[in-house]
């Protein structure tokens, strides 16, 4: 049964996370149980200004318990002297992608660096200085050491990229708070699978979920599948809406590529429901 | 959000807030934390314990009051397993909804037994309305609409000494209904004026009688619906 595992950062009072999951099943004694040196190597390279400020453990399957360890700024960017303190000053991140043995790939924006070693040489090209370089090396090593995870959905999952049209969203009978989708034939989904939407219309369907977990399906035809969605609307056809499975596996991380220095803000402030939530996970080759 | 096991029909509403940096946390794992935190890109099926799937509205997080920072309620199994209808109810401080295993701040503090608020028996239900306007004029302006029914005499009462009351129930309805409060404010000063709003009857047709205290929009799992706060007349 694996675990999300969140870390929440702070610095200056602003909030910021990054994700990563484990194939632990005991949420509270693998957080309780993350060493020292592998919170000093996720902070070190970092502004001494950047705290990490508690961890989250949580169950990915059902019961999904979760467990907040509180850690109060103990591990923060090493002091190294004025220069290298500084924070940084327009919130760049270092994006780097992250692979699997598997080939699974997934981009991490490291955030709260230190303005010193943000570098950019003479053609405009970002670059790793000499102690960043150190840092994110000992970074990955702890990630691989302490057994991290990418979670990948394995699409197609079988071999083969079935898509099924919907054709009509309508309220489940009985329970306002989930939606039925009729599709005209039979996509062998049962119960508790999870299925990936493409040709989504936002405007008429507000947070419909990207991926959603089937918690109810119908024999037909028409066959019906149910996830979690308050439809507002009596019916909601025709639509353009095409349905996929999606299943999630765990690849244990291998390798760390920095790729670039980005100065857009990404990350999804503490409880923030809009702008980027997650980095993409994808099957390459 | 469903504290009880076995009965995810006691529901019990919750409102998201930060806390004080020096806040503790519950030392084991459980199944009451915003679940903003917990979709992995999915929302997966509703569990037995735990927020309900609804959408969630955000409105900043500012704490709506004082709130306790330390002490430990509850216990590991009803943490990890959910109450039970005959688990014994903690006391309170006097005068006040905070349990004695939570510590001060105590004044003005709000939160509480979540068997309080669940209310066994008790709460939200689908019904039907009437109104009346004015107040006992007989005069329908609104017949047999849908409402949804939600005692709330815990938030509309007043608090030692006066014990005054506000409101005892509110329903939200549809955006468009017609109804009314009477409330009025005299020019140049900052305080309401109370008088009786529109009648109301619910269920439709009933002979329970509640006048109109106030009425506000407001944003009711993704919808906006009028809230209307009744007192029972």
């Amino acid at each position: 049964m694996p675990i999300k595992v969140i870390f929440y950062y702070n610095q200056y009072r602003q909030g910021f996370s990054e994700t990563y999951y484990h194939s632990s099943g005991d949420p509270v004694a693998f957080v309780k149980a993350l060493p020292a040196t592998f919170l000093n190597s996720m902070t070190s390279f970092r502004s001494p200004t950047t705290q990490l400020w508690a961890i989250r453990g949580s169950l990915t399957t059902t019961p999904r318990k979760s467990y907040l360890r509180i850690i109060r700024g103990k591990y923060a960017g090493a002091v190294l002297g004025a220069a290298a303190d500084l924070p940084d000053v327009v919130s760049t991140d270092a994006v780097c992608r992250l692979s699997s043995q598997g080939g699974a790939t997934r981009r991490v924006f490291l955030r709260g660096l230190r303005d010193e070693w943000v570098t950019r040489d003479a053609f405009g090209n970002d670059q790793l200085n000499a102690p960043m370089q150190q840092a994110l090396n000992n970074y990955i090593t702890q990630i691989k050491e302490q057994g991290f995870s990418i979670r990948k959905s394995q699409v197609p999952p079988d071999g083969g990229l079935i898509w099924w049209q919907a054709t009509l969203l309508a309220p489940h009978a009985g329970n306002a708070l989930w939606t039925d989708i009729t599709i005209p034939v039979n996509p062998g989904v049962v119960v508790n699978q999870q299925v990936r939407f493409v040709g989504i219309n936002k405007r008429d369907l507000p947070y419909w979920p990207r991926v959603a977990t089937v918690v109810s399906q119908e024999g037909g035809p028409p066959w019906k599948m149910t996830i979690p969605y308050r439809l507002n609307w009596t019916t909601y056809g025709p639509i353009n809406m095409r349905v996929t499975l999606a299943t999630p596996a765990l690849e244990a991380i291998e390798t760390l590529e920095f790729e670039r220095y980005s100065e857009r803000r990404s990350g999804r402030p503490f409880g923030s429901l809009r702008g980027r939530s997650r980095g993409v996970s994808t099957l390459r080759g | 959000m469903a504290f009880y096991r076995g009965r995810p029909d006691l529901l019990t509403t919750v409102e998201w807030f930060w806390v004080d940096d020096a806040t503790e946390s519950i030392p084991w794992a459980h199944q009451f934390g915003s679940r903003v935190y917990e979709l992995d890109g999915a929302e997966g099926p509703e569990e037995a314990l735990g927020e309900r799937y609804t959408p969630r509205p955000w409105r900043g997080g500012q704490k709506p009051c004082p709130t306790p920072a330390g002490g430990l309620c509850g216990t590991e199994e009803q943490w990890g397993n959910g109450l039970t209808a005959a688990d014994a109810v903690n006391a309170t401080h006097p005068g006040t909804s905070v349990p004695v295993c939570c510590d001060g701040p105590l004044v003005g503090s709000c939160g509480g037994l979540a068997i309080g608020r669940a209310g066994f028996g008790a709460c939200h239900m689908q019904s039907t309305y009437d109104s009346y306007r004015p107040f006992a004029s007989g005069i329908p302006v609104v017949v047999n609409q849908p409402c949804q029914f939600v005692e709330d005499l815990f938030r509309g009462r007043g608090t030692s000494p006066n014990n005054t009351v506000a409101w005892t129930h509110y329903i939200d309805v549809a955006e468009a209904d017609d109804v009314i409060d009477g409330m009025t404010r005299t020019a140049m000063v900052n305080t309401l004026n109370y008088f009786d709003g529109d009648e109301v009857r619910i269920p439709s047709g009933g002979s329970t009688i509640y006048v109109v205290v106030w009425v506000t929009l407001c944003d009711s799992e993704g919808t906006t619906v009028k809230r209307v706060y009744l007192m029972r007349s």
